[in-house]
């Protein structure tokens, strides 16, 4: 029996490794679809998409109002001259992207289901 | 360990192996998305390959450089700022705006002024950016329309240009599309396999996609929410794609709506009947140019330039009738139904 015990203890350690390793890729995508906000380059809030919210955005010179709704987010309100922000169309994809040049603002889904589309001209 | 013993645990570790290893090069082959702002607009990377952060920043400053230095004549020590003090002078320049002025002037010609990169002191008048826009005095703009004309940026050889004194230029109808081709030289040189490249609403395509699938553009809905489109470019060739609106800037008056792409023959925005005009071709100065001279002169006359060039044209009209070149047909479908394809 001793002789195949430590059989039985290297194969089970080697084992558990292999499935701690799979776990830990996975953990990535079982976060699920995150928006994050940036203002002048630095990350200042982070919120999972799924969750309904209104969060106000301080950014340079202004406030934007960022919305959370049914899976998808969106800058509802903005004290900014253009409003060009307010324009955009709602964001749940991953890579994209809502931003306030204005207030130096950027809005992006990170972790998200992949966006089919490469790029938008307008 | 017994024989068996090795045997199972060899089996465990090459199945650990191939699972990590499946993970790790799904991940490797997803794009890189990166967002950042320069030249006043958004700017957007999707990039496969390698050294993509490093890339990335690479690309970023020279789209700061390019602004700063050569293209923008906001900024004072810029070749256009210099070449605007310097009106009624001999100017030296480099030799790559050189060949970008000659590039444009070439449009400028064929579209018959309709592209016009003098047209500054009427841009200003009208301010669209500004705080308050507002219907410029008609006088002010006549005054101002005398002080535009092509031929008075005169290219005179070995790098040196002249503009006429009272003359000013802006290359902003141009600029996105020039970012483009100078992104589109470094990814080539680069170790990156694929990319696409937004600047502003002009996009490079470069490469492949790690999967070899083609590439999906979309194209701005003119009368929805900036992001969404009305129809998709699928392509797996290198292009560049720029898109001329009357959505992008504007400000309403009485139900009129005056945008930012200003008519060099009337000073007045350009009321073609069009709402957007995209041009795909190989290079991003002639993409924008185009879609800017199209824009202005309308289906017809537009249509026929596109053809004259050879681009590729997507024009659309205020009924949301859309006209698209022959060599289109296969490869531009219409998403949103509300648009047309007209034969």
């Amino acid at each position: 029996m001793k002789k195949y015990k430590y059989d039985i203890v290297l194969i089970l350690g080697i084992f558990v490794v292999a499935v701690a390793l799979f776990l830990v890729m996975q953990n990535g995508k079982k976060k699920g679809a995150m928006v994050i906000v940036m203002v002048d380059g630095k990350e200042k809030a982070e919120f999972p998409l799924k969750e309904d919210l209104e969060y106000t955005i301080h950014g340079v010179g202004g406030e934007n109002i960022l919305q959370l709704e049914n899976g998808k987010a969106s800058i509802i309100t903005s004290d900014c001259k253009n409003q060009i922000c307010v324009r955009q169309k709602a964001i749940c994809m991953q890579g994209e992207t809502i931003t306030c040049l204005p207030h130096k603002v950027i809005v992006e889904v990170v972790s998200g289901k992949e966006n089919e589309l490469d790029g938008v001209s307008k | 360990m017994n024989k068996k013993g090795v045997w199972i645990a060899a089996l465990v570790i090459v199945a650990a192996i191939i699972i990590s290893a499946a993970i790790f090069t799904n991940e490797k082959s997803k794009p890189y998305d990166y967002t950042d702002t320069a030249m006043a607009t958004v700017v957007k990377f999707r990039l496969y390959g390698k050294n993509k952060k490093q890339i990335t920043a690479k690309m970023m400053k020279q789209l700061k450089d390019l602004e700063k230095d050569t293209l923008s004549y906001r900024q004072p020590n810029s070749e256009v700022a210099k070449i605007n003090k310097n009106a009624g002078n001999c100017v030296e320049i480099s030799h790559e705006l050189y060949l970008w002025l000659e590039q444009i002037f070439e449009v400028e010609k064929k579209s018959r002024g309709s592209l016009d990169i003098t047209i500054l002191p009427v841009a200003r008048l009208w301010n669209i950016e500004g705080e308050n826009p507002k219907i410029p005095n008609n006088r002010q703009l006549q005054n101002a329309l005398e002080k535009v004309d092509y031929d008075s940026l005169k290219l005179q050889g070995n790098n040196r240009v002249k503009l006429e004194k009272g003359s000013s230029m802006d290359i902003g109808a141009v600029g996105k599309g020039i970012a483009c081709d100078v992104l589109y030289r470094t990814m080539k040189e680069s170790s990156l396999t694929g990319g696409t490249v937004c600047v502003g609403g002009s996009i490079c395509v470069f490469g492949k996609k790690t999967d070899d699938t083609f590439w999906n553009l979309g194209i701005q809905d003119p009368r929805a929410n900036t992001g969404e489109i009305f129809g998709i470019y699928k392509t797996k060739t290198p292009c560049f794609i720029s898109t001329s609106g009357d959505y992008e800037k504007y400000f309403e008056k009485k139900g009129k709506r005056y945008h930012h792409i200003v008519d060099p023959q009337t000073g007045y925005p350009a009321d073609s009947g069009l709402i957007s005009v995209t041009i795909i071709c190989d290079s991003g100065l002639l993409s924008d140019a185009l879609s800017t001279a199209c824009f202005i002169m309308g289906l017809q006359d537009g249509m026929e330039l596109a053809q004259q060039y050879g681009v590729k044209a997507i024009f659309v009209d205020r009924k949301k009738n859309v006209y698209v070149t022959e060599n289109l047909k296969s490869s531009f479908t219409i998403q949103n139904k509300e648009y047309k394809l007209k034969e």
